[in-house]
């Protein structure tokens, strides 16, 4: 459903990303996997819309959507949960979640309530309904960011680097849920994690990336622990 | 001060206060929220003043008593569409510009001015105030102009009316999405370019209304908007930028402080004083009198 091909991406000058090539079936969890400034965040990003590629192409859903702004491919059916999770500061859990359901598409019957499917996944939201975004603590702002990217059910989510600088006891209320939304088999995740132990759980198949590109990709348990030592040990 | 006299002090500055948060409120919606520096504001207001003349002509002598009611809605409309041509030609592509931006609308300032003078020549054009606004309430040694309880009301509904848009309806939810944070927003499924025009034209609506409500207090000319826009700019940061209560909170600190200092002194130096006590108080309190940044959000 996801399709990408030859993406170059740079920022002023410098080439971030250089011939990325990945595919993420329907349902499937694939997960990217690298060290820090290899270019995982920009690769997310460029799906999404918020960076221009240089070259390549990306398609959803047998559609061109390399030009296309975020906000169409919000509308379109990916979901976007961003690394520092980017909850609106003044608005409340409520608005912020009610927020989510912009991207529903018109035509079809337009969601007008957030779904209780989110509460049940974290249920911790509920009770904080009325509180500003700003007020809640990093793991209950990542709770709230996938609740917000999930609250229209899109087809695609973006997960960058859900587990990072939370505490223990939400990280496993977020690889529950991730869990969740890969046994139901109804959206497909594209996750950047730095976890293996998580990854090699939970994903249908894996791409490491160093220096800017692919370096290696299979299914769990494919890539050999040589070449997973050689590009995810610092 | 006898009592008297500061009932009337009391009752003129609320009288200023509501003025200047109606010539404000606008600038609170493309200033504070949005940070861009529109220095033709002061023209949409002009603009305004100028619908209400329009529509004096259109109503006849008949009509006058309705033709200011029909301005109301009328110089909003006008403004907003001028707002929002404005925001589409020039403005959106200097956002994150403002610099350019200022120097880009003080030019269309000029330009609208002329366009008015061009149009409705250069000697000021009074309104006719319809006759219900005619009249005082006479409460003991305070006289209240019904024109001036008028404008607080009007005023007050604008504030309400934009509260209400801005923190309870699902485009002023979009609206704040987009200016905390325009990326996210986009990712949502928000077309933040439909939101600013959209907030643009807003804004430059109120200051129609507040243009037209102006009418009332004196004639009109091409440089109305000039002797406003400063004050209005005044009140929004004196106030705080960023939220519809830093406004309010503004007006009312000027109006009051406009009103003692003019009391003491003179006019002219009452305004000086005033924004002398401003500039003291900014250097104080630089975010203004309600500050948007609360410890919990940073």
């Amino acid at each position: 459903m996801l399709s990408i091909n030859n993406l170059e991406v740079g920022y002023g000058g410098a080439t971030v990303l250089r011939n990325v090539g990945i595919k993420v079936e329907t349902g499937q969890v694939v997960c990217i996997m690298g060290r820090n400034g290899v270019g995982k965040t920009t690769l997310l990003k460029t799906v999404m819309g918020l960076l221009r590629p240089t070259q390549g192409e990306i398609s959803f859903d047998g559609q061109n959507i390399t030009r296309a702004a975020p906000d169409r491919r919000a509308r379109a059916g990916i979901g976007f949960v961003p690394q520092g999770r980017e909850i609106f500061p003044h608005l409340t859990v409520q608005e912020n979640l009610e927020l989510g359901l912009e991207a529903a598409v018109k035509g079809k019957s337009k969601p007008t309530k957030v779904p209780d499917s989110i509460f049940e996944m974290f249920p911790a939201l509920k009770g904080m309904i009325a509180r500003r975004g700003g007020q809640l603590s990093g793991g209950q702002q990542q709770q709230l960011a996938i609740g917000r990217a999930l609250a229209t059910d899109p087809s695609l989510l973006l997960l960058d680097e859900p587990m990072e600088g939370i505490q223990p006891s939400v990280v496993q209320e977020i690889e529950h849920a991730i869990r969740t939304i890969k046994a139901e088999r109804k959206i497909a995740v594209l996750l950047v994690e730095q976890s293996l132990e998580f990854a090699t759980t939970i994903a249908d198949y894996t791409y490491i990336m160093d220096n800017h590109t692919v370096v290696a990709q299979g299914k769990p348990g494919e890539i050999s622990e040589e070449v997973l030592r050689h590009h995810l040990t610092v | 001060m006898n009592s008297a006299a500061l009932l009337s002090n009391l009752f003129n500055s609320l009288s200023l206060a509501s003025i200047l948060l109606l010539i404000a409120l606008g600038l609170a919606i493309t200033f504070g929220l949005m940070r861009v520096i529109n220095m033709a504001h002061g023209e949409f207001i002009m603009a305004g003043a100028y619908s209400a003349y329009v529509m004096q002509n259109l109503f006849g002598a008949r009509g006058a008593n309705w033709a200011f009611l029909a301005a109301i809605p009328f110089a909003f409309v006008v403004t907003a569409a001028m707002g929002w041509v404005l925001e589409a030609t020039v403005i959106r592509r200097l956002y994150g510009r403002p610099l350019d931006t200022l120097l880009a609308t003080w030019g269309i300032s000029l330009m609208l001015q002329q366009g008015a003078r061009s149009i409705f020549g250069p000697q000021g054009k009074s309104i006719q105030a319809p006759a219900w606004l005619d009249g005082t309430i006479t409460l003991g040694a305070l006289v209240m102009p019904y024109n001036r309880l008028f404008i607080m009301a009007l005023s007050i509904a604008c504030l309400v009316g934009m509260w209400a848009f801005l923190y309870r309806s699902n485009a002023g939810r979009r609206i704040q999405a987009t200016m905390q944070n325009r990326e996210m927003a986009s990712c949502l499924g928000i077309s933040t370019r439909r939101v600013d025009a959209l907030a643009f034209s807003v804004g430059s609506g109120l200051a129609g209304v507040a243009g037209c409500a102006l009418t009332l207090l004196s004639s009109i000319d091409s440089n109305v908007g000039t002797k406003y826009i400063v004050d209005s700019f005044m009140v929004v940061v004196l106030g705080g930028v960023g939220q519809l209560a830093g406004a309010f909170a503004g007006a009312i600190g000027m109006g009051f402080l406009n009103t003692g200092w003019e009391y003491e002194t003179t006019a002219s130096l009452g305004k000086v004083l005033t924004f002398a006590c401003i500039i003291v108080f900014l250097q104080w309190r630089p975010a203004g009198i309600i500050s948007s940044r609360s410890r919990a959000l940073d």
